[in-house]
């Protein structure tokens, strides 16, 4: 009865229209590539993509406005709840369309209505007065638009009679939850409508990723909508300890959807700041969990050598399994060329994280120039040292020749200057008498007899400042003379001449260090002994 | 059997005997270093001293050269450049780290050769074929360590190895180290008896030495740190000391700026060695500043008589400031240091020497890339005694994690002094490493340097050539699971 009363106007057969294939496909043509460069230029917006459903025409309802006088007639399971019947099957549309009295239409029928939502039209029905007239009350495209001036309903007019305080369908103050149902749960939608959900705005502040914390079962479960367990343990390492996560759904589709696909990791701003390589460790013993969404084992223990911290690096995730996480890489060390202030030009930047946020990190938990002003860093223990380095680390510079770690290329060409500025303690890692001298003498420098004083030239009158210069810089006299060279004067055996300054105790010395004493004298000054 | 064969052998045995007690891990890495060096070491040649116009021990030739003529000698002595000899040195590093063995239980070596692969014996040391620079066994527990063998001290008053163990004991944020042995000759790695330093030096030390040493440290906040140390070291027939010292190191962070300070002080002669206090702070504008006061006097152990002489030291202020673009492109650093060195009571009126100086220098960094680095730099001392100019610029280009190429030039020249070879040193350096494998690594290097003697200076010409091949390897893993970059 229905067909027939939406039949009761039948419209005369229209005159058929030429064929003019060609003009057609040339239209169509410039249609399509239209159509291609206006989607390039004006990118979609995230609020339209909600409504989009791809590759189904909407039903132009306008043209057929005086055709039909209810929206049952096609739409009569939104009454009776019978979710077949909700869209009409092809075979209606066929009635007039089928190629006599109305061309035929590539309509095969409605696609399979998504479970994504809580909505249920016959609930909503039998709140219109007159079932099947009112139904422009959430379809009306506008406010006052005419009959079958419709649209699919927009989430805005569900938000505009339930109870909720959302300003808009996507905003941050949104449930959710009200009227959609977990992704996962959902058996329609596909791969392709899951990655096509819209972004919320609130996802789009900077760094969202640091701030994103769901922690109420609330939160959760408006994540839930859009997200499955995959979803946050492409990044999170440790994904199975945490509730939040392990409440979500598993979802092979988005899983498959998200195999291959990189994480991706932005580094805290408290990262960054110079003091994170000695603070990091009360911040990790106070909120583990925290550094692991980003960290497991290994991203410790590419520093932690020792037993330093390795209660807290324990809670970690072993890091043994795919799962993925942060790699942190040492850099590795390169031949420089010297620079004469420490700059090292391999060191790259002071701050302790580069600016680029990566999966691979190469972190440099010193400052530049550490490794010229680490003494008091090390030797107060503000820094750990065994917690990361071997003691192998330590003697690859300070046991005598380095194999350059420390200094530079031409450095021994440059040497003087650094170890005349005292900068550097020389004597912290160089026997002066064997690594200086023995060096020196070899190559002539040092005064290997009474004859070599081109050390010392253009000053003539040497002798007579040699002691001034011997006090400020005796380091610098050790490295070529002996100490036979300066007994000739100055001891007993020699002329006896006095080299100690006026507040030498020789008492006290004698006492402790006798042997010195008889190195110039011929007894023991302090006891008389010989 | 030689001392270093014996050494290679050891580490052999003990990597094979970690497998067998079932270690979870062995490292051991390589590093060979061959170098190439042209020198020409000074020689002495004479003259006749009718031939020299004047009088008196120092006279001076035609062309400028300063010679000594000893009183009733017939001949006039001097140095000058020798012909031009290359010596081959080899270093040989070998470490060893084997874990696992049981609960926190790991053995360390570092074992180091050296020899020569020809030409003539210039380099120092090159007669010491063999040290072990460090060979322990170690049980590490959360709350003690203890370690047995030949170990180092790091601390403020530097490093020292010695043969013996060290017992650590953590207690929170407290430890307390105590260490003792046979003390070794710092930065020589070996006894006090050695016949290394009695090859430079006709009075070596009689007796071997006994060190003893206590450190404790605590950090009070998260944010600094304090420890302090007591260290000797006396002949092994306790008849002397050595040497008696103390030191305190602190470090905090306030806010935004650091502080370190160290002190170091020679129980022995009653010297305060070192006092240092810097602070380092952010500053507006990507702006970082330092400040330091310094107060340095150098140390001797008594068996040489250096401490006697009285040595005097400096007061030292210093200054830095440097600026790092946001996007770290660009670096710029300046400082400045003012040093005046202590009265010393010695020398005569009209001829003094200067008792201050100035260290300056600024430097700049270009780092267009992760790729290229670019650096240059000048810095000027002026001193008492020498004076000396420095400039250096340099490049690095990384064009892929395997390959890195690198340049750099050096000009620096030292002027009115008590130093070797008054003049100007221009030195161009080429280097480049590649990555063979994850384990492997070629670094090698090439500089000229050429030298030119001011016009009326006395002195060698000291130009020469360096180039050198390093080779770096490891094999196992490492118990950081870095394997073993950087480390």
């Amino acid at each position: 009865m229905m067909r027939r009363a939406r039949m009761s106007k039948p419209r005369p057969a229209m005159p058929a229209m030429p064929a003019m294939p060609a003009i057609r496909s040339l239209l169509l043509a410039a249609s399509l590539v239209l159509g291609m460069v206006l989607q390039f230029a004006m990118s979609v917006p995230a609020a339209a993509q909600v409504y989009a459903r791809p590759a189904v025409e909407p039903f132009p309802h306008k043209r057929h406005a005086r055709l039909f006088p209810t929206c049952t007639g096609c739409h009569a399971g939104a009454t009776t709840g019978d979710t077949l019947a909700v869209m009409p099957p092809p075979s209606l549309c066929a009635e007039c369309h089928d190629g006599t009295i109305k061309p035929r239409v590539p309509y095969a029928g409605a696609p399979t209505r998504h479970d994504f939502l809580r909505f249920v039209h016959k609930d909503h029905a039998t709140r219109v007065d007159a079932p099947g007239r009112y139904c422009q009350t959430c379809h009306a495209v506008a406010p006052g638009a005419g009959w079958m001036d419709v649209r699919r309903a927009p989430p805005e007019i569900c938000q505009s009679c339930h109870a909720t305080i959302a300003t808009g369908h996507l905003s941050a103050d949104s449930r959710c939850a009200k009227c959609h149902l977990a992704a996962a749960s959902s058996k329609t939608l596909t791969a392709a409508h899951l990655s096509s959900l819209p972004k919320p705005p609130s996802h789009n502040v900077d760094r969202y990723l640091l701030k994103h914390n769901p922690d109420k079962d609330t939160d959760v479960s408006m994540c839930a909508i859009c997200h499955t367990r995959e979803s946050c343990a492409r990044c999170h390492v440790n994904a199975a300890d945490v509730k939040a996560i392990t409440s979500l759904l598993p979802d092979a589709r988005v899983a498959a959807m998200l195999r291959g696909k990189g994480a991706t990791y932005l580094t805290p701003d408290d990262h960054r700041a110079d003091s994170w390589s000695s603070s990091h460790g009360r911040t990790a013993a106070s909120n583990t969990r925290r550094c692991g969404a980003c960290h497991a084992q290994p991203s410790c223990t590419v520093c932690h050598t020792g037993t330093i911290g390795m209660s807290v690096i324990q809670r970690l995730p072993d890091g043994l399994t795919t799962l993925p996480g942060v790699q942190l890489v040492i850099p590795r060390r390169v031949v420089r060329p010297e620079a004469p202030t420490g700059s090292d030009p391999t060191s790259g930047v002071r701050v302790a994280l580069p600016h680029t946020d990566s999966t691979r990190t190469v972190v440099r938990p010193h400052p530049l120039g550490f490794d010229k002003k680490h003494a008091s860093a090390s030797g107060s223990g503000r820094f750990t040292c065994e917690g990361c380095h071997a003691q192998r680390f330590c003697s690859d510079c300070h046991a005598g020749e380095s194999r350059r770690n420390f200094h530079g290329i031409n450095f021994v060409a440059r040497h003087a200057r650094d170890a005349y500025g005292r900068d550097i303690e020389c004597a912290g890692c160089h026997n002066a008498e064997v690594f200086c001298r023995g060096c020196h003498q070899k190559q002539g420098l040092a005064r290997a007899g009474q004859h070599a004083s081109n050390y010392h030239n253009r000053q003539p009158l040497w002798l007579l400042q040699h002691g001034q210069a011997a006090r400020r810089g005796i380091e610098g006299c050790i490295t070529c003379h002996a100490q036979r060279d300066c007994l000739r004067c100055h001891s007993q055996r020699g002329w006896g001449v006095n080299p100690h300054g006026p507040d030498f105790e020789a008492s006290r010395l004698g006492k402790q260090a006798s042997t010195m004493c008889l190195r110039c004298h011929l007894t023991e000054p302090t006891r008389g002994r010989s | 059997m030689r001392t270093w064969t014996r050494g290679i052998l050891a580490v052999a045995v003990l990597g094979v005997a970690s497998g067998h007690l079932q270690g979870q891990g062995v490292r051991i890495t390589g590093a060979t270093w061959v170098q190439s060096i042209d020198l020409r070491p000074w020689r002495e040649d004479s003259l006749r001293a009718s031939d020299l116009p004047g009088e008196g021990t120092t006279r001076r030739t035609a062309d400028g050269k300063l010679v000594q003529c000893p009183a009733d000698a017939s001949f006039c002595y001097f140095n000058t450049s020798g012909v031009r000899e290359r010596t081959t040195p080899l270093l040989q590093d070998l470490t060893f780290a084997a874990w696992g063995l049981g609960k926190g239980i790991s053995a360390h070596a570092h074992m180091r050769a050296r020899s020569s692969l020809g030409g003539a014996d210039l380099w120092p040391r090159m007669g010491d074929r063999f040290d072990a620079l460090d060979a322990y066994l170690e049980v590490d527990r959360p709350r003690a360590r203890a370690r047995l063998g030949r170990l180092w001290a790091y601390s403020g008053l530097g490093t020292y190895n010695f043969d013996g163990g060290s017992f650590l004991l953590r207690r929170g944020v407290q430890a307390l180290e105590v260490y003792g042995g046979r003390a070794l000759v710092q930065g020589l790695n070996d006894s006090y008896t050695t016949k290394l330093i009695g090859a430079v030096d006709d009075i070596p030390p009689e007796d071997d030495g006994i060190l003893v040493g206590v450190r404790v440290r605590t950090r009070p906040t998260d944010l600094s740190s304090v420890s302090a140390v007591y260290q000797r070291i006396v002949y092994r027939d306790r008849s002397a000391l050595l040497s008696e010292r103390a030191g305190l190191d602190a470090s905090m962070s306030i806010r935004n700026t650091t502080i370190d300070a160290s002190v170091a002080y020679d129980v022995t002669g009653r010297a305060l060695n070192l006092a240092r206090v810097r602070a380092a702070r952010l500053l507006p504008l990507h702006l970082e500043g330092t400040v330091e006061a310094r107060h340095r006097r150098p140390f001797f152990e008594t068996w040489t008589i250096w401490g006697a002489f009285a040595p005097v030291g400096f007061d030292e202020g210093r200054a830095e400031v440097a600026w790092r673009a946001p996007s770290d492109m660009w670096q710029l650093s300046a400082h400045g240091a003012y040093r005046v060195y202590a009265e010393d009571h010695t020398g005569v009126d009209y001829l003094p020497l200067r008792s201050d100086g100035w260290r300056t220098g600024v430097d700049a960094s270009w780092l267009p890339s992760q790729r290229f680095a670019a650096t240059v730099s000048y810095a000027a001392d002026l001193g008492f005694g020498a004076s000396r100019t420095d400039a250096s610029v340099g490049a690095r280009w990384t064009p892929t994690p395997r390959w890195t190429l690198g340049a750099s030039a050096t000009d620096f020249q030292t002027i009115y002094e008590f130093r070797v070879g008054t003049g100007r040193v221009l030195g161009v350096t080429l280097d480049g490493s590649v990555r063979v494998s994850e384990d492997v690594r070629l670094v090698a290097d090439g500089t000229v340097f050429h030298h030119r003697l001011s016009s009326d200076a006395p002195g060698t010409d000291w130009s020469q050539r360096r180039a050198s091949v390093r080779l770096e390897w490891a094999l196992g893993g490492d118990p950081g699971l870095a394997r073993g970059a950087g480390r």
